[in-house]
């Protein structure tokens, strides 16, 4: 299994909030739909992590807020999770 | 397939022979690789020091507080004008010997275990003048220094929301004195807290 979190981190990255590997950043020239969007697509990955809202559910909040891929950001979190489980690391 | 795709080809040759090499190569070489474009003594190692933060919408007579960290105003090497930044817009939010405020007498302190708090993180990127080989595809690109600090935050005062508190953020002038220098290009996150 490769994680390519992991590869261009450099280590096997293990966060202590699961999050940090979910969440997405803005700079300091987006407009008020990207800040606005950066905001809800953290707040949907928590509520992912909790249990609050389906996978289905979350893939489409992704999409509504302009990730064309969405598969993409979650599948290089499933294969970093898988990564560190396989390093035994999470704790 | 057209006979574009096979010129295609030809002209990305390089690039994959580089890349195929580098599949190749055993994990110490990968890291040596690694090591070569990102020195591990550039990477950020910021201090924090301990503090205690109040989740959002706890109201005056049962305001709780939670240990936590924030970064020290005193920073040295890769990243310390960033901590120093982040320190400066988290601080109103942070109470204890190392926060803005005492916490006040017989207040709840507690030491959470899986509470995650809500978390600002500010990136400085510093835009590069010369040209480093990607050490997969041997392709030369300008690499900006990129160093990321983080802390977490709570309310200010007893039984403010989350948005309230983002939008403060978001005015302070700590902050927006961030984003503004470097051409705009440093980059910012906020995550909500949650169990």
């Amino acid at each position: 299994m490769q994680s390519q979190i992991a590869e261009r981190a450099g280590f096997v990255w293990s966060p202590d909030d699961p999050l940090d590997l979910l969440s997405v950043s803005v700079d300091g020239i987006c407009t008020a739909f990207e800040w606005e969007g950066m905001l809800a697509i953290n707040k949907a990955g928590r509520d992912w992590l909790g249990f609050k809202i389906t996978t289905e559910q979350y893939l489409e909040i992704l999409h509504g807020w302009g990730i064309v891929d969405p598969y993409e950001l979650l599948n290089e979190f499933s294969d970093h999770v898988e990564a560190i489980l396989a390093c035994g690391n999470l704790t | 397939m057209g006979f574009r795709d096979l010129q295609r080809f030809e002209n990305a040759r390089a690039r994959l022979d580089a890349f195929k090499a580098w599949q190749a190569l055993s994990p110490d070489a990968r890291q040596a690789a690694y090591e070569a474009v990102s020195p591990p003594a550039q990477r950020v190692k910021t201090a924090y020091l301990p503090s205690y933060v109040s989740p959002f919408g706890t109201a005056a007579n049962s305001m709780v507080y939670l240990q936590t960290h924030i970064p020290s105003a005193q920073q040295s090497g890769a990243g310390d004008t960033v901590a120093v930044s982040v320190r400066n817009v988290v601080l109103p939010y942070h109470w204890g010997a190392n926060g803005h405020a005492a916490v006040p007498d017989n207040a709840a302190q507690l030491n959470p275990k899986k509470f995650k708090f809500a978390k600002l993180t500010l990136t400085q990127k510093i835009p590069s003048t010369t040209r480093v080989s990607s050490r997969i595809t041997k392709a030369l690109y300008y690499k900006p220094a990129s160093n990321s600090v983080s802390a977490p935050f709570g309310q200010a005062t007893a039984g403010q929301d989350e948005a309230t508190v983002i939008a403060a953020i978001k005015a302070s002038t700590a902050f927006t004195t961030f984003i503004d220098t470097g051409g705009q290009k440093n980059t910012y996150k906020i995550t909500p807290e949650g169990i």
